[in-house]
């Protein structure tokens, strides 16, 4: 039997051209280091001495410490955070430039920029702007007669921080995916309703938001993907600090690997984030059925 | 449709040939920029990677050292690997990867990972005669692992206290004495302490504050505590003594408010706070010299560190260069490594005030004794000198990095008043004993 087949109009060799590279780059970048990885995490490896193999050790170790579960905590304290503020407010700018006759491409850049501005550019200015003494935040509120905080050092405080930071950087490029959706729904079925007298909100929860669903799911996918893979920011902000309150599972796991060098539970933590992405990417697709306009049908 | 598949593969071919063009003309550019570097070289010269870690300025001069190095020495080419941020992450890598550099420059906080994984190859040196008269034996302590010698030491560090003499006068105080306690040292610090004003938005505070093992530990040794003993067999954080030392340390924030908290001085850094006259008393190491040369325009000098009750204690940490274990060319990486920590090598970076260094002789001679505070005041350099026959090694395991986060993370309570250090110290007591080779050990 032949597992592959090729039509009569392609070749081997037409295969081997267009599949070949992106199949060794796959390969040599992404599965064999997977497999490595998994190899690894069941070995303890300091990157100097030969691999010891431990078993399932790591992974039982992480059950039964503290630091796992408070780091897992602020985890998901900082991807609800994000993908919720991050989708609730490219809603609400979305709809609003939707809405918008004259001015749009202006607000469009504004709210893009962000997206364009590289995040270690970003970070360092947020850096300074939150700073308890020098920074713009603190003497703004100061002008109004009001106390600052110590933003970046204050364990509540650092958090929202780095939350925010997060949806002000992301939020325009999910804008700009809901607002391309909004722009594909007929005008028709908004005149309709406005002839049936709804009003604004009818009309956008009732009309707008189911029609707009499909894109809607994919943009709190996608963004949950990524607030779990959030590094840069914190890395440049808070370090995971202060009191490790921000310290999230990719920090630790790079914390693992480049500064206590433990490259084996480094491994084992890149698979338990890998296992629970996988998870909540399933229980989203699940979703999908009760929440996504036709996806049930 | 055959002339469009055509067109397809000959473009995607076309592709690949000038995708790989970048990194074909690189590998050539690298090869002729060796060879160019080389010039004075033969063929069959020997050729060795040195990396290390440093400023702008430090690189200058170490290229001026190789350079001089390898005109003595025509059949060693060096190679520098110049890493100014992350050394030892990078460093790391490179030894894991199999690329150590065949002379490697190390601290001797980090020297017991490497020593104890077989990074290093211990120095049989043909200099050894020389070393017991040459350095400080200190120096040569603090780089040597379990009875061996890995490293030459470059320099020492130890801590010294810097004082704004002008902001000192201004509130009424004359120079302390050589010999001065802790508690006047306190008295002196609070007598400085204004609130924020205009001219000083943080405003001006005794002394400076840093929460790293580096700058608590000799107030715990000062009163008579430790961490753990030389072989880490023994951890000593709930000794009253231990934790007497980390409370006084807190509470220069906590209850006496001599020092500024990190939410008080943000991203300025306490080296910044001291430069803009903030501070009266700035607690640092030897490379401080050049960024206060530049930037203090007021008159300061250096002092040692207060006396407490076991005495002025400070930690004697050193730099130094190790050869890779895997070294195709010992001899040649030993010799070079000899020639780094001569005296004319070292003569360069201890003029520009950035080292005290390991050598006695140069430690001795006006290249260090008389480098200035700047350009027309005098700096008392003996101060770091003085300090090294009573100083104490700082005794760090191979997994010091997490050692020391352990440490930092269940200080941090403390720092901010949360917890006494009594409470914290019983915690760490059980936490960092566990973390320790022999505790290890028995774990697996």
């Amino acid at each position: 039997m032949r597992l592959f087949k090729t039509t009569a109009s392609c070749s081997w060799i037409d295969v081997l051209v267009f599949l070949g590279p992106m199949t060794l780059g796959l390969l040599v970048f992404n599965y064999i280091p997977m497999l490595t990885s998994f190899w690894l995490s069941l070995h303890r490896w300091n990157l100097l001495g030969a691999p010891t193999w431990v078993g399932l050790k790591h992974y039982q170790g992480f059950l039964t410490d503290a630091r796992f579960w408070m780091t897992l905590g602020n985890t998901t304290v900082f991807v609800l955070g994000s993908v919720a503020l991050e989708v609730l407010l490219s809603l609400a700018v979305a709809y609003g430039l939707s809405q918008l006759t004259r001015g749009r491409r202006f607000f469009e850049a504004v709210f893009f920029l962000p997206v364009m501005t590289p995040l270690v550019a970003l970070s360092l200015v947020w850096g300074w702007m939150l700073d308890p003494v020098t920074g713009s935040v603190n003497q703004t509120l100061a002008m109004f007669g009001l106390k600052g905080h110590a933003w970046l050092y204050e364990p509540g405080w650092a958090m929202l921080c780095v939350i925010l930071l997060r949806v002000w950087k992301e939020m325009g490029f999910s804008t700009l995916l809901l607002w391309s959706g909004l722009q594909a729904i007929p005008r028709d079925f908004d005149e309709a309703a406005r002839l049936d007298g709804a009003s604004a909100w009818q009309r956008f929860r009732l009309v707008s938001l189911p029609l707009l669903s499909p894109i809607l799911f994919f943009v709190v996918t996608v963004s949950t993907l990524g607030a779990f893979q959030a590094f840069d920011s914190i890395y440049l902000l808070t370090q995971g600090g202060p009191q490790n309150s921000t310290q999230v599972l990719v920090f630790w796991i790079f914390k693992h690997a480049f500064s206590f060098y433990k490259v084996g539970q480094a491994s084992a933590l890149a698979y338990i984030l890998c296992a629970l992405l996988a998870v909540i990417t399933l229980f989203q697709w699940q979703l999908r059925k009760r929440w996504v306009f036709l996806e049930g049908e | 449709m055959k002339e469009s598949k055509k067109i397809i593969l000959s473009a995607s071919l076309w592709l690949i040939v000038l995708l790989s063009l970048p990194i074909l003309l690189n590998a050539c550019s690298v090869s002729e920029t060796k060879q160019a570097g080389s010039g004075h070289q033969t063929e069959s010269a020997i050729r060795l990677q040195f990396s290390f870690w440093g400023s702008g300025e430090e690189l200058a001069m170490m290229r001026s050292v190789i350079s001089e190095f390898e005109a003595t020495h025509p059949d060693i080419d060096i190679i520098p690997v110049h890493i100014p941020d992350n050394y030892f992450q990078k460093l790391h890598i490179l030894i894991a990867g199999d690329l150590a550099p065949d002379v490697m420059m190390v601290n001797s906080l980090y020297l017991p990972v490497y020593a104890d994984n077989g990074a290093f190859l211990p120095l049989v040196m043909p200099t050894q005669k020389q070393i017991p008269s040459a350095f400080y034996p200190q120096a040569q302590k603090a780089m040597t692992w379990k009875g061996h010698l890995y490293a030459l030491p470059r320099d020492i560090s130890n801590l010294v206290v810097y004082a704004n003499l002008d902001l000192l006068r201004q509130h009424g105080l004359s120079r302390p004495a050589a010999n001065w306690t802790l508690v006047e040292f306190k008295a002196m610090a609070k007598r400085v302490v204004r609130p924020p004003s205009a001219d000083h938005p943080s405003g001006v505070f005794g002394v400076s504050f840093f929460e790293k093992p580096l700058y608590w530990l000799p107030w715990v040794w000062s009163f008579g505590g430790d961490v753990f003993n030389a072989d880490f067999t023994q951890t000593y954080l709930d000794d009253p003594k231990t934790m007497a030392g980390i409370q006084a340390y807190a509470d220069w924030v906590l209850k006496d408010q001599i020092a500024p908290s990190k939410q008080q001085v943000g991203q300025q850094g306490m080296s910044q706070l001291f430069a803009d006259g903030h501070l009266a008393f700035f607690i640092s190491g030897r490379w401080s010299v050049p960024f206060l040369r530049e930037k203090a325009r007021f008159q300061w000098d250096v002092l040692p560190l207060p006396r407490g009750p076991k005495g002025s204690v400070v930690g004697i940490d050193a730099s130094g260069y190790a050869v890779s274990a895997k070294t195709t060319h010992p001899d040649a990486a030993q010799e070079f490594v000899a020639y780094l920590t001569s005296a004319r090598a070292l003569t360069a970076l201890t003029q520009s005030g950035l080292i005290v260094p390991s050598r006695r002789d140069l430690a001795e001679s006006a290249a260090f004794l008389n480098s200035p505070a700047n350009a027309s005041k005098t700096l008392s350099n003996r101060v770091f000198l003085q300090s090294i026959p009573t100083g104490y090694p700082t005794h760090t395991p191979p997994n010091w990095d997490e050692v020391s986060e352990v440490l930092g993370l269940g200080l941090e309570p403390v720092w901010d008043g949360r917890l006494s250090a009594h409470d914290a110290l019983e915690k760490l007591q059980r936490d960092v004993s566990e973390l320790l080779p022999h505790s290890r050990e028995e774990a697996r």
